[in-house]
């Protein structure tokens, strides 16, 4: 018979073992959690406490040759509510604060923040309600109002939750010039929560420009948000975009969209732009057009009127007119073909060859080619042309760049139209005047770079250098050597003497000379294609030319289209040129020849 | 019947033993001690640990409040270097030059005179300190 003794140490025993096959399990257990999966439910877990973010870099800015901002990027916020966590007893206080800092209509704001709750259907499934809590209120708020509005929610009574109104970081493009080079820049538009190049050098620098995303992983706490002084690790590092500078010059820039604005009051053309450019680099220092816009006004009236944020200076060909005769009667000088003092026969300002007749605006028989380029004549150009030959015209025109890109790194430019049509006599007549072809701007300003240079052939430049705001580093544009023209040394001084005329009394654009200094010029004025045939009354007006005419600083090209009150370069686009001028020279500090300084008034 | 046994315990100790349980004594307060001041040992170095857990804390709270003030700073010079670029337009100038009727103008380059300043090579006395003295 057991005794009680045996019986209570046999509990005993059966409790222990249990005690111990519990512990067993427990320590077999917690072997397995903590050693043999521990990776897999610390994944898990991290999984759950853990976030991950995408965080952008800012887009590259763009600068002019001297570092002045002219396209940046404003810090801004987004606000942002859960409409869940606000009591709808203080949506009315928080709508009064928000509509006293911000142009918000109270009715939309009260509206959003009371709206709780969307119905979601997927597929066939039945519809069902889920809370918003997510509720943008206003985007693009400016940093300073934004922190002022936190300020003020803050001290609301009593206290939102932080996670019931807060505000999130952006950045929007800005452009701090306003319509200042606006053609050239172009601009972005916004587009789930990227910006989206349209135009200009915001569309054709992009790739250089666009940042790259990083990605940061992050503690969160349980409604999501990051824990200020949790784990925050970056997995992947953002980088900003490269800044972009520009050759353009502010200084300059600013005078010639000044006066543009002038001409383009007080001749009312359809389009009117300007390029300077310095002949000894091919650097592009001001580059203007009116109508233009304001980039950092989105309004849907900005976005429909293409005209005013195209670049006509690249896109747009037209005939070029009398502008064409320096380029076609240097190449004659340049093989020997004619002399400036070489005489030629203006057929008292008729002509008609192949049955079609050819005029010029002042009536002269035989003249000396340095006068038929003073004043324009048609006729001796043409007949230079004729002297020259088809062949050497189309090719020595070739040479000056026309038909081909200039260098400019904008999209879209054309290459206008620069072919030798088969089976036409009259276009070895025509093309020495500017008539057949179509030029760009540019184009033109690419070609009388050359002449300006002493017939070196330069590709045209608008970027200057790209930096890596990160390191600094500095990537510049490949330096391509220029490409001598003429063959003769002397060719381009013969042809600047010509063109000195042009501003001087008896030229066609003595209106375009600026007072202490030579002005080599030429006036052009051409009619206006319209669906192949010349259209009425409408013409183009230009003038072209480059100063101090010995050791030129800049090349500046006027062009009007469809001037009103006055047709010819000399009269429309000459003032203009003397003024931008007058004002560029003071500011690049180029002294005026005393010599050349007009005699005071009364003596 | 139920039997007690019992143990024939002795009532007078032994020679010897009033010393061996004396030492036994001071042994076992030794030990007591010991474990006490390990005890002590570990509870200071526990409480090290939280002080240090705490004063970390209130460092990287403190670190993660100036990355905060610094970020916003940043931000802060960033929008008044967009606000500098604004007040320094052509066009906002000349409205304020319109506005205080300043009647400002380009110097003419005519106007300008250009000297030339030579340093004097005095014994002594280098361009540097020349400068200086200007």
């Amino acid at each position: 018979m057991r005794s009680n003794r045996d019986r209570i140490l046999s509990r005993v025993g059966l409790l222990a073992a249990v005690l111990i096959g519990c512990s067993v399990f427990l320590a077999v257990h917690l072997y397995q959690l903590q050693v043999r999966d521990h990776d897999i439910y610390f994944a898990k877990a991290k999984a759950r406490y853990t976030a991950v973010t995408t965080t952008s870099g800012k887009r590259g800015e763009v600068f002019d040759r001297n570092g002045n901002m002219l396209v940046g990027n404003k810090p801004c916020e987004v606000l942002v509510a859960d409409p869940s966590l606000i009591p709808p007893e203080q949506c009315g206080a928080l709508a009064d604060i928000l509509c006293s800092e911000l142009p918000l209509d109270r009715e939309t704001v009260l509206r959003k923040l009371n709206t709780r709750i969307r119905i979601v259907q997927r597929g066939n499934a039945p519809p069902r309600e889920v809370a918003i809590r997510y509720a943008v209120i206003a985007r693009h708020v400016d940093f300073a109002v934004a922190g002022r509005i936190r300020e003020k929610v803050r001290a609301l009574k009593p206290r939102l939750p932080h996670v019931a109104f807060f505000s999130e970081e952006e950045y929007v493009r800005y452009y701090p010039k306003g319509e200042l080079l606006s053609n050239v820049l172009g601009f972005t538009s916004y587009s789930k929560g990227e910006d989206v190049p349209v135009s200009g050098v915001e569309r054709s620098f992009n790739q250089s420009m666009v940042p790259s995303n990083g990605k940061i992983r992050y503690e969160r706490s349980r409604d999501g948000s990051q824990l200020p002084y949790g784990m925050r690790e970056i997995t992947r590092e953002e980088k900003d975009g490269m800044n972009i500078y520009l050759t353009i010059d502010e200084v300059l820039q600013s005078i010639v969209e000044e006066e543009l604005g002038h001409l383009y009051e007080k001749f009312t053309p359809r389009v009117v732009c300007a390029i300077m450019a310095d002949p000894k680099t091919g650097e592009i220092l001001a580059l203007a057009q009116r109508p233009s816009f304001d980039p950092n006004d989105r309004s849907r009236e900005m976005m429909e009127n293409k005209l005013s944020w195209r670049l006509l200076s690249m896109d747009s060909p037209f005939e070029p007119g009398s502008i064409m005769k320096a380029l076609s009667i240097s190449l004659a000088i340049d093989d020997g073909t004619v002399t400036p003092d070489t005489m030629i026969d203006a057929e008292g300002g008729v002509w008609f060859y192949c049955g079609k007749q050819l005029k010029d605006s002042s009536r002269r028989n035989v003249i000396p080619v340095w006068v038929g380029v003073q004043k324009s004549s048609n006729i001796v150009t043409a007949k230079i042309g004729l002297m020259m030959g088809e062949r050497r015209v189309f090719d020595g025109l070739r040479s000056f760049g026309l038909g081909q890109k200039t260098g400019i790194p904008l999209q879209p430019e054309s290459t206008g139209i620069f072919r030798m049509p088969k089976n036409d006599k009259l276009w070895v007549t025509r093309a020495p005047i500017g008539y057949g072809i179509g030029v760009t701007p540019m184009q033109m300003v690419r070609a009388y770079c050359a002449l300006a240079d002493g017939g070196r052939l330069r590709k045209l430049r608008l970027f200057h250098h790209a930096e890596d705001p990160a390191t600094g580093e500095i990537i510049e544009p490949a330096d391509e050597p220029p490409v001598q023209l003429f063959r003769r040394p002397d060719t381009a001084a013969k042809m600047t003497n010509m063109l000195k005329a042009v501003t001087k009394v008896g030229g066609t654009a003595k209106t375009a000379g600026v007072p202490g200094f030579e002005v080599a010029g030429k006036t052009g004025t051409s009619r206006k294609v319209i669906n192949g045939h010349y259209a009425e009354g409408k013409y183009f007006s230009t003038f072209i030319g480059y100063v101090p005419a010995d050791d030129p600083k800049f090349v500046l090209m006027i062009t009007l289209d469809e001037p009103h009150g006055a047709l010819y370069g000399g009269l429309t686009a000459g003032p203009t040129f003397r003024a931008i001028s007058e004002r560029a020279l003071k500011y690049l500090n180029v002294a005026p020849d005393p010599a050349l300084m007009p005699a005071p008034k009364g003596k | 019947m139920t039997t007690i046994k019992t143990r024939n315990v002795t009532a007078a100790p032994r020679r010897g033993g009033v010393a061996r349980a004396s030492a036994g004594f001071w042994v076992r307060l030794g030990i007591l001690v010991q474990v006490m001041a390990l005890l002590g040992g570990i509870f200071v170095l526990f409480s090290y640990r939280v002080s240090l857990g705490e004063k970390l804390t209130a460092t990287a709270r403190e670190t993660a409040k100036i990355k905060r003030e610094i970020h916003e700073l940043d931000r802060e010079i960033e929008a008044l270097r967009i606000k500098k670029e604004d007040y320094s337009r052509w066009t906002y100038i000349k409205g304020q030059i319109d506005r205080y009727q300043l009647g400002l103008r380009v110097a003419d380059p005519a106007q300008r005179r250009q000297l030339a300043v030579s340093y004097p090579r005095t014994s002594g006395v280098s361009r540097a300190a020349a400068t200086a003295q200007r």
